[in-house]
């Protein structure tokens, strides 16, 4: 699927993501990340693809060979009955104009890189709240996005994820052998459906594999947070 | 167009969908479809049946994803699996007359340059499927439901020389008309057709509707037999639904009766139902006759180039001359190579010119991967420039969309050897106007010889229009022929024999002074002549204003936007330096600006200053001012890279004073480890070394141990660094350390990318943990402190 509404890059979430911290960038730089918005945005063709698997003993979802392993998933969809699949993607030609970018500045390709990964998030947001509304005008609730990779669900369930959403075919998105999410600028997730208003207990930053790196952790932002 | 595939004279039912089929017989989510040749091949065979008595002309076998690597971590084996599903189709189609093809869908993985797929590896992935498909007892070839054009060349090449059987090639787009790798259908049609399907299509992703306009334009833009296979419709995102009956997918398939398509099914959605209504609609109609209009064009995989107007060539992809790019092309570093082509593109070339002919430098590796590095930057089509035949056909081989071959000549044996390898591999090519006794004198010798390569190539079954005469430019100054024989050679060629002409133009004033007035004349004269690619420096902006001015003059350029456009001053705010206390070069570089670094540098140079004295006085100083900052956090990694690059264009200067040697510190190699893409931090590091007078050997991504060993041992390595982003490649910088210690190389290793910590480096044998670029430099300074 398409969005319907477009977007622009959050300029703020791009300079904080550089290490920022709120401060403001110098007017080079500025100019410098607007060329950098801008062609990530001319480049982004945004998509998502979702499906509902009820969640049988062990964490089976629906029918298929596919159960979800791990302390922090199972903490996550404490109380729900089903789990919803979401896959997003910008698509390829944001990579190709990074790729470009490289060949000439690899400062306006960190920028565009940057811009690129907040977009993603940005869409994974919006996508995120369309399904919210949706589920609950039918009288359920939904969890926070949890995502392979995350805490101690292994990041190998994104092949697993991708097949049962028929990603490759239904938005250009596949996995590399490493689990490399192609391409790159693309989130998957999984949220919790229950009957009942849940959040969901996000890994938080103990099992964080950047836990010793993490810049944001470091300053204070816990993605573990439940958004706003 | 007719041919073996689609029968002449009316239309060719294809089947309906084959997995909407099996999950109605009860396949689970996510389950192989394959499986189900073992499990249930009576349930396959039913299905193909249901299809052939609904009138289905040919049947796809349950192939779809039968390769090596979607069966991996099943017991299923591709041989088997095609074998068996082969004969599930075949038992159906007994007595009957229908034919079975063997379905090849994606691989289901990213290749190259998006992905970590090389096309060698896609090409022997579908060469085994192709093989078993023929030995099962296949009748065709059908790929479809691809994406991306460099998978689907991997495949036809496959199935042409795996196989004897006819091929049909399907892609999927998006209404825009592209699909998610951006391939229009034009580019699918430049490069496929030529390539050697037998038949290209459209199928899956949208409804008849929706694919109608986009089969319109294929009917135009192929030189082959083209079909249809729409869903039914869209799905409901939820349920996964399509919203068409058999009825209304019917009634909108009518629009297809006129338009040159010869066969028609179904896609995701549609059963034999849709199959029946098909033959109904389809008994009283033949189809229209082909709709193909040939044109000149060259193509990318995302861009199509029609020659219809003046498009110029960018020539400063070639060595001759060049010191700084034959060396680095000798060391394997194709990066030079990369920005070569990014700047050309942006001054304003349509196509590129491609050549690696250096001395030592074996052309047939490197011509293949200088094309693969080019086209995974710039996506302009490219002339594959070669004498020699066997690097030509690598290129050829590797090239994604449909090149230029530059060139054969008049002489028997070069046309022999270069036009069969146009003609296999879909290219077009080049005709220099000089045979076995050398480039004739006279315009009308010349158009002799092009009137014969001309013959020759549509002997060898090139299409005409995919020939391009070069009259050859020769230097003014030389005596002999004039530049006048040239001109009046490519007047005779453009119009007796109506093909697009080139020139390599600033040939003609080598020896004489003030060169530029006499290149720019001579492009006038030649452009009035007919010249449709001049082959130019894009960087020489009175030569691109000359095109510019000729197009205007000539009402090529339509309300003179592009004129306007071009002079249109533009307005840059005079950018300051910062720090005013400072000598400027330093300042400028602080500051982060670029070109003015440069200029400045230049500048200095030529009031005698000593390249060395600024390197040392000003560049360095700049930097670790800058450095500093980036650690206290006060500077952030943007102004980091700013200076790091004006530095660099700063030092670049200095370095074609001096030529490259005197300048080069000891070599570092770098490079993103095995199975992992990721590769801007590595890159950041390189820029950074570069600045301290590093020779930074940087062998790209994805690169495995035995390439990182080879290369430190080549170029005698004190410092190997590796890069890994992902938790899931950090077992491969382990073996690729391993790998450099097993040799017994005694290069310090240094690592970084966001998963790694300081005791995980250790651990796994590596000298240097470095968080981020700044450390990389700070490691290299002390393994080469000496040397500094």
């Amino acid at each position: 699927m398409q969005f319907k509404n477009v977007l622009p890059v959050d300029r703020a979430g791009v300079l904080s993501a550089l290490g920022y911290r709120g401060l403001p960038a110098d007017e080079q730089t500025e100019a410098k990340l607007t060329a950098a918005c801008h062609a990530v945005q001319q480049a982004a063709k945004p998509r998502f693809l979702y499906a509902s698997f009820p969640l049988g003993a062990g964490l089976r979802l629906g029918t298929s060979e596919t159960t979800l392993t791990g302390r922090d998933i199972a903490a996550h969809l404490a109380g729900c009955s089903s789990v919803l699949l979401l896959a997003l993607t910008l698509g390829q030609r944001p990579e190709a104009a990074i790729r470009k970018a490289e060949a000439t500045s690899v400062e306006l390709a960190v920028l565009m890189d940057t811009a690129a990964s907040t977009l993603a998030e940005q869409y994974a947001n919006e996508a995120e709240r369309q399904l919210r509304q949706q589920t609950e005008t039918q009288g359920q609730f939904l969890t926070g996005r949890f995502s392979p990779g995350y805490g101690d669900l292994p990041i190998e369930l994104q092949r697993d994820l991708l097949r049962l959403l028929d990603g490759p075919r239904a938005i250009g998105l596949s996995v590399s052998q490493s689990g490399i999410l192609l391409p790159r600028k693309s989130i998957t997730a999984l949220l919790g459906i229950a009957d009942h208003p849940v959040e969901g207990k996000l890994a938080g930053c103990d099992h964080c594999i950047l836990f010793e790196n993490c810049v944001q952790r470091k300053e204070g932002n816990y993605c573990g947070k439940p958004s706003l | 167009m007719e041919n073996q595939v689609f029968k002449k004279g009316r239309f060719t039912l294809l089947d309906g969908a084959m997995g909407t089929m099996l999950q109605a017989a009860g396949l689970a989510a996510g389950a192989r479809p394959e499986e189900m040749v073992f499990t249930a091949p009576e349930k396959l065979t039913e299905i193909h049946r249901a299809y052939i008595q609904a009138g289905a002309d040919i049947v796809y076998a349950n192939t779809f994803g039968a390769n090596a690597k979607k069966l991996a971590g099943s017991d299923l084996t591709v041989s088997a699996v095609i074998q068996a599903a082969v004969s599930c189709a075949k038992k159906a189609c007994e007595g009957t007359g229908a034919r079975v093809a063997l379905d090849i869908g994606p691989l289901g993985e990213l290749l190259e340059p998006t992905g970590t797929l090389a096309f060698e590896d896609a090409y022997s992935l579908f060469a085994e499927m192709t093989a078993a498909g023929e030995k099962a007892g296949a009748d065709l070839i059908a790929i479809e439901t691809m994406t991306d054009l460099y998978e689907a060349r991997a495949a036809l090449l496959a199935a042409k020389e795996h196989s004897t059987l006819p091929v049909i090639v399907s892609m999927s787009f998006e209404e825009n008309g592209r699909t998610f790798a951006g391939v229009s259908v034009e580019a699918m049609a430049a490069s496929l057709g030529p390539l050697g399907a037998d038949a290209l299509g459209i199928n899956c992703s949208l409804g008849p509707r929706a694919i109608l306009p986009l089969a319109k334009r294929l009917c135009k833009a192929a030189n082959t037999a083209v079909f249809v296979k729409p869903n039914a419709g869209l799905p409901d995102p939820l349920t996964g639904q399509y919203n068409l009956t058999a009825e209304a997918f019917c009634g909108e398939c009518e629009g297809y009766l006129n338009l040159g398509v010869s066969a028609i099914g179904g896609c995701c959605g549609t059963d034999p139902d849709f199959i029946k209504a098909l033959a109904r609609l389809v008994q009283d109609h033949s189809p229209a006759p082909s709709a193909y209009v040939p044109q000149s064009l060259l193509s990318s995989a995302t861009r199509v180039v029609t020659i219809d107007g003046i498009r110029p060539v960018g020539e400063r992809i070639n060595p001759t001359g060049k010191k700084r790019l034959q060396q680095a092309l000798a060391s394997g570093d194709l990066s030079h190579l990369q920005s070569l082509a990014a700047e050309q593109e942006s001054s304003g070339a349509a196509i590129l010119d491609v050549n690696v002919g250096a001395p030592g430098v074996d052309e047939v590796q490197l011509l293949p991967k200088a094309v693969k590095a080019v086209q995974a930057v710039c996506d302009l089509p490219l002339v594959l420039d070669s004498s020699n035949a066997d690097a030509l056909a690598a290129a050829l081989r590797v090239y994604n969309g449909k090149p230029l071959v530059n060139s054969t000549s008049g002489e028997r044996e070069k046309m022999e050897s270069i036009l069969p390898l146009c003609k296999r591999y879909g290219a077009a090519v080049i005709g220099l106007t000089l045979d076995e006794s050398g480039i004739p004198a006279t315009a009308e010798e010349r158009f002799a010889i092009a009137e014969n390569i001309l013959l020759q190539a549509l002997r060898f079954g090139l299409e005409r229009q995919d020939v391009y005469i070069d009259c050859l430019t020769l230097a003014a100054s030389a005596g002999g022929a004039t530049p006048e024989e040239t001109l009046r050679a490519t007047l005779l060629v453009k119009e007796t024999l109506g093909l697009k002409t080139l020139l390599g133009v600033s040939n003609v004033s080598f020896g004489l002074p003030n060169r530029p007035l006499v290149n720019r004349t001579f492009l006038n004269l030649a452009l009035w002549a007919g010249l449709d690619l001049p082959i130019l420096n894009p960087g020489a902006s009175d030569m691109m204003d000359t095109i510019a001015a000729f197009e205007l003059l000539m009402g090529l350029d339509p309300d003179s936007q592009r004129y306007i456009g071009r002079f249109r001053e533009t307005e840059s705010p005079a950018a300051t330096p910062k720090n005013k206390g400072a000598t400027p070069l330093r300042a400028l570089i602080e500051s982060g600006l670029r070109t003015e670094a440069a200029s400045e540098t230049r500048r200095l140079l030529e009031e005698g200053a000593e390249g060395l004295a600024l390197v040392n006085g000003e560049m360095m100083p700049a930097l670790d001012t800058v450095g500093q900052g980036f650690e206290a956090g006060t500077l952030f990694l943007p102004q980091l890279l700013a200076s790091a690059e004006a530095a660099k264009a700063a030092f670049e200067v200095i370095r074609n004073q001096y030529g490259q040697s005197d300048l080069d510190g000891p070599p570092v190699i770098v490079a993103t480890v095995q199975g992992d893409i990721h590769d801007i931090g590595k890159n950041i590091a390189k820029v950074l070394l570069e600045n301290y007078g590093f020779r930074v050997i940087d062998l790209g991504r994805d690169v495995p141990p035995q390439t990182i060993v080879a290369a430190a041992k080549e170029h005698g390595a004190k410092l190997v660094g590796l890069s890994a982003l992902m938790t899931t490649t950090l077992p491969a910088m382990e073996k690729t350390i391993a790998a450099l210690r097993e040799e017994g190389l005694s290069c310090k290793v240094m690592v970084g990318g966001a998963v790694l910590t300081e005791s995980f480096a250790m651990k796994i044998g590596a000298d240097y943990y470095v968080k981020d670029a700044r450390k990389s430099v700070e490691a290299a300074l002390e393994i080469h402190k000496k040397e500094i």
